[in-house]
C-alpha cells in the first residue's frame, strides 16, 4: 500500500511536470511566432492580397439544431463578412423549435432546387431554400442526424473549393475569412486552417458584430477566457509551428472541400467530429505521401457564448473528453508510428497519454496525495513539489498565456481586464482546474460505460444594445 | 540513505520548478510592461496621425508645402510617417496620388535603408512602401529584393514590380515565378494579370512549351483566361490533343469556354471521355458555350456521369443548347441526372 502510494505520487509528479513543460515550451515558441506574425500583418495588405490575388470562393457551413434564439443574429453577422465571393449554407438539422420558421420569416426563404455535388451519406434532406433578400444565403432542411451529419449535408451542397465549418450560434468577425484563407493562397498544399475562438459573453454586439470586447461578468466565463487563450495562443500555435496540429475547433475552421470529400466527410458516430476529421486528414495525406499543411493562425476570430453554469459546462467538458478518447482509439495505429512523422511521434503520444489519460492520472494523484498526507507518507519537500507543479506552474502558464495575448492582439483594452485575467490565472488552479479534471475523468468513465449522448446545451442570447433598452 | 537521496532529488525538483516559475512570471511582468508600452505608443501614434491628416489635406489643397509638413514630422517619426503616407496614397487616385508620392521623396533613402533590416518582415514592409512611394527612382532595389532569402520579401517585391506601365519587367518576373511554386495558382495568375495584355505573348509561349514547369503552365493558362486574350485560344486548341496533365487540360478547356470559337469543338469533344472528372466537366461546359443544338444529344449520356459536377454541367449545357425536353423527361425519374436537370431547368425559369 505504501509503495503504491509513493509510486503513484511520483507518477503524478512526472505527469504534471511533463504536461506543463510541454505547455511552457509551446508558450515560448508561441512568443516568437506571434511576434513575427504581428509584424507580418503590417506587411501583408490583406485586402490587396485577397481581392487582387484571386480569392478562392468559399462556403460557410453552419449546422443548426434548435437555435431559434441566436440563428438570425448569427446569420446577420455572416452576411456582412468582408470577402469577395462566398455563400452561406445553414443546415437545419431537424430542429424541433422555431429555427426554420424564424429563418423563413426574417430572410424570406423560398423553396428551390440545388443539385448535390458530393455523395457523403446523410439523413434525408427534406428541402433546400434560398433567401430572396440575400442571394448567397441558402438553408438546407434535413432530418436530424447530429452535427457531423449536418456538416456532411452541407459539404454535399457546397460548390466552392473551400468551406468554413462553424457553429451557427457564433459570430464571425468581418475580416475573419480574409485572414483565414491567406494560408491557402500562400501554400497550395494547405488542406485545413483553424482560427481562434473567443468568448463573447457580456461583450457588446451590434448588427451581428462584437463592437466592444468586455471581460465576462461571471466567474466561470472568465475562467474559460483564460483557458481559451492558453489553448489557442500557446497550445495550437506551438503544434501548428511543428506541423503537427491535431485539432481545429468545430466552431471555426476552413477546409479544402475536395480533400474532405476524399477523406469521407465527418464521422457521424463520434462526438469529437472536429478532432477526428483533422486526424483523418493527416492520415490521408501521410499515407498517400502527399505534401500538405494543416495550420492555425491566431487573428481570424469567431466569438462564441460559453457555458455559464456548472452543469452545462460539465456536460461540454465530458463530451470533449469522450470525443478525444474516441479519436485517439480510432486512430491508435498512429501512436509512435514513424510512418506518421511528427504527428505520430510527438503530437499523438502527447494527446494520447497526457490529454486523454491525464484526467485519470490527475484525479488519482489528488486522491493518493490526500491519502499520503493523512498517512504521513509525504515529506515536506514532496508536498512543496506537488503543490508547485499542480498549482504554481499551472498559474505561471496562465500568466504566460495572458502575456501572449498582450504581445499579439490585446483584445481586452482595459487595464482592469488584464489584471482580472492575472487574478483568474491564480484562482483557476484553486478549484476550477480540479473540477475540470473531474468532469474529464467522468467523460472517460462515460466512454468506458458507452454513454454517447451530446447532452443538452443551453445558450445565452447575444446581448445587443437594442435588447438592453 | 534512500530517504536522503529522495529528498535531494525533490530539492532539485523544487529548485527546477522555481526556475520555470520564474520564467513564466517574467511573462507576466512582460505582459504588464507590454500593455503600458503599447498603450502609450498607440496614444502617441494616434495623436501624430490626427495631427498629420489635416496637414496632408492642406498640402493637397495647395495651402501647405512639403517643407511645412516635414517641419512637424520628427526625424524619429519619419518611418512611421511613410507608413501613414502609404495608407493615404492607396486611398486616392490621379493627381492627388502623384502629389503625395512627390511628398514622400525625402523619405526614400530611409526606406531603402530599411530594406536591409535583419528581420524579413521589416524588409518586406520597406519593400512594400518603396513599391508605392519610390518605385520610379528605386525599382532597382525592388529587383534586388527578388533574390532576398525570404519568400515574403521576394513576393512583396514581385507584386510591386508587376504593373502595366512596365511590361518589360514581365520576363524577369516570370523567370522568378518558380520560386513561388507553393503559392496558389489563382493568386499567381492574378498577379500576372495585373501586368496587362503585354504579357500575353510570353504566357502563350510558356503554355505551348511542353518542357516548361507544369505549374507555371497552369498559372500562365489561368492568367491568359483572365486577360481574355483571344490568341490564347488557338494555342490551347493546339496543345489539348497532346497534353497529358489533367489539371492543365481542364484549365485549357476552361480557357476555350470563354475565348474559343466553334472551330475548336472537335478538340473539345475529344475530351468528353477523359478519365479525370475535371476534364470532362470543363469539356462539357465548353461545349455548352460553343456547341450546336446537335451537341445536346452528344452530352446526354453525361447526365449519368459518375461525377455530380459533370452531371450538373451537362444539364446546364444541354439547356443552353436547347435540349430542355431531354431534361424535362428525366426530372421526375430516378435518373442520376434528375436533380441536376431540375436545377438547370429552374435556372432557366422553367
Amino acid at each position: 500500500m505504501i509503495t503504491f502510494v509513493l509510486m503513484t505520487n511520483w507518477l503524478v509528479l512526472i505527469y504534471f511536470i511533463t504536461i506543463n513543460s510541454v505547455y511552457l515550451v509551446s508558450s515560448v515558441a508561441a512568443f516568437r511566432l506571434l511576434r513575427s506574425y504581428s509584424r507580418r500583418l503590417q506587411v501583408v495588405e490583406i485586402d490587396d492580397l485577397i481581392i487582387r490575388g484571386g480569392a478562392p470562393p468559399l462556403t460557410v457551413l453552419a449546422p443548426a439544431y434548435n437555435e431559434e434564439a441566436t440563428c438570425v443574429e448569427s446569420l446577420k453577422s455572416q452576411l456582412t463578412l468582408r470577402y469577395p465571393s462566398y455563400e452561406i449554407l445553414l443546415i437545419n438539422d431537424g430542429s424541433t423549435d422555431q429555427t426554420l420558421q424564424r429563418l423563413k420569416e426574417y430572410f424570406e426563404l423560398e423553396p428551390t432546387i440545388r443539385a448535390p455535388t458530393a455523395e457523403v451519406p446523410t439523413t434525408e434532406v427534406r428541402g433546400v431554400y434560398r433567401s430572396r433578400r440575400h442571394e448567397n444565403l441558402w438553408v438546407i432542411d434535413k432530418a436530424n442526424g447530429g452535427k457531423s451529419d449536418a456538416l456532411n449535408a452541407g459539404i454535399n451542397y457546397c460548390r466552392t473549393p473551400l468551406f468554413c465549418a462553424m457553429d451557427s450560434d457564433s459570430l464571425l468577425e468581418r475580416d475573419a475569412m480574409m485572414r483565414i484563407v491567406r494560408p491557402f493562397l500562400e501554400d497550395d498544399t494547405t488542406v485545413a486552417v483553424g482560427g481562434i475562438i473567443r468568448i463573447a459573453n457580456d461583450c457588446k454586439v451590434e448588427a451581428g458584430t462584437v463592437v466592444d470586447v468586455r471581460m465576462p461578468r461571471g466567474y466561470l466565463a472568465r475562467m474559460q477566457v483564460l483557458e481559451y487563450l492558453r489553448a489557442f495562443l500557446a497550445g495550437r500555435m506551438g503544434w501548428s509551428a511543428l506541423d503537427a496540429m491535431l485539432i481545429i475547433s468545430g466552431a471555426f475552421g476552413v477546409f479544402r472541400r475536395e480533400t474532405v470529400v476524399e477523406a469521407g466527410g465527418y464521422k457521424t458516430d463520434t462526438v469529437g467530429e472536429d478532432i477526428e476529421l483533422v486526424v483523418r486528414l493527416h492520415r490521408l495525406c501521410l499515407e498517400n505521401k502527399r505534401p500538405y499543411k494543416i495550420t492555425f493562425i491566431p487573428d481570424p476570430v469567431v466569438w462564441t457564448q460559453c457555458p455559464e453554469n456548472l452543469k452545462v459546462l460539465g456536460r461540454q467538458r465530458n463530451r470533449w473528453q469522450r470525443g478525444l478518447i474516441e479519436t485517439m482509439w480510432e486512430h491508435k495505429r498512429m501512436l509512435f508510428n514513424p510512418r506518421y512523422g511528427k504527428v505520430g511521434m510527438l503530437a499523438y503520444p502527447y494527446f494520447f497519454f497526457l490529454e486523454m489519460l491525464g484526467p485519470l492520472i490527475e484525479m488519482l494523484g489528488y486522491v493518493v496525495f490526500a491519502v499520503a498526507l493523512v498517512m504521513g507518507l509525504a515529506s515536506p519537500l514532496f508536498i512543496a513539489a506537488f503543490l508547485m507543479v499542480a498549482v504554481v506552474l499551472g498559474t505561471a502558464l496562465s500568466l504566460a498565456a495572458v502575456a501572449l495575448e498582450e504581445l499579439s492582439f490585446r483584445r481586452y483594452p482595459r487595464m482592469s481586464d488584464l489584471l482580472r485575467l492575472f487574478a483568474f490565472g491564480v484562482l483557476e488552479n484553486l478549484g476550477y482546474r480540479q473540477i475540470n479534471t473531474w468532469w474529464r475523468a467522468q467523460g472517460f468513465i462515460s466512454k468506458l460505460l458507452k454513454q454517447n449522448a451530446w447532452g443538452k446545451m443551453t445558450r445565452k442570447v447575444f446581448t445587443t444594445e437594442k435588447d438592453k433598452t | 540513505m534512500q530517504a536522503a537521496q529522495q529528498d535531494r532529488g525533490l530539492l532539485v525538483l523544487v529548485v527546477s520548478i522555481l526556475l520555470l516559475v520564474g520564467i513564466a512570471l517574467l511573462f507576466a511582468v512582460a505582459a504588464v510592461g507590454l500593455r503600458v508600452r503599447n498603450d502609450r505608443k498607440r496614444k502617441r501614434l494616434d495623436a501624430l496621425e490626427a495631427g498629420w491628416e489635416p496637414l496632408i489635406l492642406d498640402y493637397l489643397g495647395g495651402s501647405r508645402t512639403a517643407g511645412d509638413i516635414y517641419a512637424v514630422v520628427g526625424m524619429g517619426d519619419r518611418y512611421f510617417f511613410s507608413q501613414f503616407l502609404y495608407r493615404f496614397i492607396t486611398r486616392v487616385r490621379g493627381q492627388e496620388r502623384e502629389k503625395l508620392i512627390e511628398l514622400g521623396e525625402p523619405l526614400l533613402p530611409l526606406l531603402v535603408a530599411h530594406t536591409r533590416q535583419d528581420q524579413p518582415e521589416d524588409r518586406a514592409l520597406a519593400v512594400q512602401l518603396l513599391g508605392v512611394l519610390g518605385f520610379e527612382p528605386h525599382h532597382y532595389v525592388l529587383f534586388e529584393a527578388l533574390d532576398d532569402p525570404s519568400g515574403l520579401v521576394a513576393m512583396t517585391a514581385t507584386r510591386a514590380l508587376a504593373r502595366p506601365e512596365h511590361p518589360g519587367f514581365a520576363k524577369i518576373l516570370l523567370l522568378n515565378l518558380p520560386r513561388f511554386k507553393l503559392w496558389s495558382v489563382g493568386y499567381l495568375a492574378s498577379m500576372l494579370k495585373s501586368i496587362g495584355p503585354a504579357i500575353s505573348p510570353e504566357l502563350c509561349r510558356i503554355i505551348a512549351d511542353p518542357h516548361a514547369d507544369p505549374r507555371l503552365r497552369l498559372v500562365a493558362t489561368e492568367a491568359l483566361g483572365e486577360l481574355r486574350d483571344p490568341s490564347a485560344a488557338a494555342v490551347a486548341a493546339r496543345i489539348i490533343p497532346v497534353e497529358t496533365d489533367a489539371n492543365l487540360l481542364a484549365k485549357l478547356l476552361l480557357l476555350l469556354s470563354s475565348l474559343g470559337v466553334s472551330s475548336h469543338l472537335p478538340v473539345i469533344r475529344s475530351c468528353l471521355g477523359h478519365p479525370h472528372f475535371s476534364v470532362r466537366m470543363e469539356a462539357v461546359a465548353a461545349i455548352g458555350a460553343l456547341g450546336t443544338p446537335a451537341d445536346a444529344s452528344t452530352l446526354e449520356p453525361l447526365l449519368g456521369d459518375p461525377s455530380p459536377w459533370v452531371r450538373l454541367h451537362a444539364a446546364r449545357a444541354i439547356r443552353c443548347l436547347g435540349g430542355e425536353r431531354v431534361l424535362a423527361e428525366i426530372i421526375a425519374t430516378d435518373h442520376p441526372g434528375a436533380a441536376a436537370s431540375h436545377e438547370a431547368m429552374q435556372e432557366a425559369g422553367a
